[in-house]
């Protein structure tokens, strides 16, 4: 996190406003550049992206943003601290299912765009691998529901048309 | 890379970075049974046909291997109940440094699969046991994370 100096309140304020600006600039790299990595599948239920804006749903929650889509989710969220956190989280179903090549290129992407060489601040511990979970559900929920005012779908364009 | 064994032998390097990562993480973990390791090297197993290096924890397990081909893997797997008990702050800096030091080159050489605590409790067994001698079992000392 942070490291505290003995300055004042308004540099640790700056500091954490600093560090949530680059976490929530590595949540943006990540979800474009896991993209690609869908477009290879000629369904486009694999290729179908979910985002959902939850600064705009009117409602009061801990989420910011979150990336959905078939195999895996990434959440920004703030935790009560006040830090913003990333959250990785694979579909048990489809590592089960599909193996663990996409797993491991999506994960690997997560730490790219998060280790301590490629950031101006160290924000490695905003990251949090949880363990492989039911995405689909959420994925299949959020479809059905449809876009709105704070939700968007897109389908990336497939490599084999 | 040239050849095969300039490639297996990045990989190699790359597990035991990662042991040794993983090993220096470990000490700040809360419970001795958090920080204690078992390693199996069965390239010192006179009998074995099987060169593979085993690397077990409750909470991973990581293993070097090879292929039919010849081509060097590394191989882990987590243990989902045992992350609860180390929290995932501490899991996601054990899984970042497995991607770390298998970046760029190397980065098809690694497999994930599903844990299986038996393994290790089999492994705990054998040391007990003292079945072989080139299972080595390992307490890391506690200490405060910087």
């Amino acid at each position: 996190m942070t490291v505290k100096t003995q300055d004042s309140t308004l540099k640790l304020s700056q500091n954490l406003d600093a560090r949530n600006k680059e976490v929530e600039k590595a949540f943006y790299q990540i979800t474009q550049s896991v993209r690609a990595l869908l477009t290879p599948f000629e369904s486009r239920k694999y290729r179908t992206c979910i985002l959902v804006d939850h600064t705009k749903s009117g409602r009061e929650t801990m989420l910011i943003r979150e990336f959905i889509c078939f195999f895996f989710s990434v959440t920004l969220s703030v935790n009560k601290a006040g830090y913003n956190m990333l959250y990785f989280r694979y579909d048990e179903e489809s590592l089960a299912r599909f193996g663990a090549r996409l797993y491991n290129r999506a994960l690997r992407l997560v730490f790219k765009h998060t280790m301590f060489e490629s950031t101006k601040l160290n924000i490695e511990d905003s990251v949090r691998v949880n363990a492989p979970a039911g995405v689909q559900s959420f994925f299949i929920h959020r479809l059905a529901e449809g876009e709105n005012s704070f939700v968007s779908i897109d389908v990336e364009e497939s490599l084999l048309t | 890379m040239n050849t095969q064994h300039e490639r297996n032998t990045k990989i190699r390097e790359a597990y035991f970075k990662i042991i040794n990562e993983i090993t220096r993480l470990s000490r700040s973990f809360s419970t001795p049974q958090l920080r204690t390791r078992i390693e199996i090297d069965h390239s010192r197993n006179k009998h074995a046909v099987w060169q593979a290096y085993e690397f077990l924890t409750p909470y991973l397990y990581l293993q070097l291997d090879a292929h039919p081909d010849g081509q060097a893997c590394i191989s882990y797997s987590s243990n989902e109940e045992a992350i609860r008990y180390l929290g995932f702050n501490s899991y996601t800096q054990v899984i970042r440094s497995i991607y770390k030091h298998t970046a760029g080159d190397i980065d098809d050489c690694l497999e994930v699969f599903y844990y299986t605590y038996e393994r290790y409790e089999d492994a705990l067994e054998d040391i007990r046991n003292e079945t072989y001698d080139f299972y080595t079992q390992t307490e890391e000392p506690y200490q405060e994370p910087a």
